[in-house]
């Protein structure tokens, strides 16, 4: 190997510090969020398309025709919140994936009526590398969790609460 | 770790790539082929379009939200939609939209289509080549 290309690949495939990677979190799963609750009445609205308007794309393509109304409504709030948990760093483990997950599934749907819109792409496929990463070790309520040796589902749920009231 | 982040970065650079290739997929979502710049367009464009029929005989270009919700585009592929599927889905979807509209304001509403050279409208000749009406229903209530 060359000396450029070791450069090169020091430069590219050094460690980074968990902070700059928390960051990436937050202000991709902020800006996710953000974008959920401006767009919900658009995201539910497709909960009155007509079936026959109903054209799948991405992972609703499974589906041969549109879900109940009530569900479209349940997994908007839900993407909601998982994207809290997301960007908070609370159970991202586990809240992570699942948040990617409905974030795709609810933007998909939302495209699944005639017209694929390209505007959300980059945000979805950036949730859903986000999500893969290990990227709640730090700024996040998992790290404050681990430092005090697991902390009380109370005080989880009350620094969740705090974030939810100051954003 | 890191053989994962090598996979996980394959695996997304390769399907971020595959659209690249106009044979191996058509449009989709989160991965597209973003036709609309990829594809050779046409020099016409045939606009589909709602319009309510007031009592004095003028006409108004509906909302997108009597159509389908608050997108344009969303409104204007609802359209589409049923004048590709015939005349009784878009009569059905005529109606639709009718059935949202007061008959103190509208007299009836009317499914249209219009063709514009793209390259002249906007230049000085903005009117369309060719109109059809696909559907007229009276609003009622």
């Amino acid at each position: 190997m060359s000396a450029r290309s070791l450069t090169f690949a020091q430069r590219w495939f050094q460690p980074v510090p968990a902070a700059r990677l928390a960051l990436l979190r937050v202000a991709v799963g902020a800006y996710a969020v953000v974008y959920l609750v401006v767009r919900f009445s658009n995201l539910v609205s497709y909960a009155g398309f007509e079936a026959n308007q109903f054209e799948p794309v991405g992972p609703v393509a499974a589906l041969s025709e549109p879900v109940p109304d009530l569900l479209v409504y349940l997994l908007a709030l839900a993407a909601v919140a998982s994207g809290l948990a997301f960007t908070l760093g609370w159970r991202f483990a586990v809240s992570g994936p699942i948040f990617a997950v409905l974030l795709l599934w609810v933007i998909s749907y939302r495209n699944s009526f005639g017209q694929v819109f390209h505007t959300e792409n980059l945000m979805v496929l950036a949730v859903l590398i986000v999500a893969l990463a290990p990227a709640a070790d730090a700024f996040s309520l998992d790290e404050r969790c681990d430092a005090r040796g697991r902390g009380s589902t109370t005080a989880i749920a009350m620094a969740g609460l705090s974030a939810w009231s100051a954003w | 770790m890191k053989l994962r982040a090598y996979v996980l970065t394959a695996l997304f650079g390769v399907a971020v790539a595959v659209p690249a290739i106009p044979e191996l997929m058509s449009d989709d979502f989160p991965i597209s082929t973003y036709p609309m710049f990829s594809g050779r367009q046409s020099e016409t464009a045939t606009i589909a379009r709602a319009e309510g029929l007031r009592h004095d005989g003028g006409a108004d270009r509906l909302a997108p939200s009597l159509v389908a919700n608050d997108e344009v585009i969303q409104a204007f592929e609802t359209i589409r939609q049923a004048i590709a599927q015939g005349s009784e889905a878009t009569r059905t979807l005529c109606e639709r939209i009718a059935g949202r509209l007061s008959d103190d304001e509208y007299a009836s509403v009317r499914i249209v289509s219009s063709t514009y050279n793209v390259v002249d409208y906007f230049g000085e000749d903005t009117g369309p080549l060719a109109s059809e009406v696909h559907a007229d229903c009276r609003v009622e209530g």
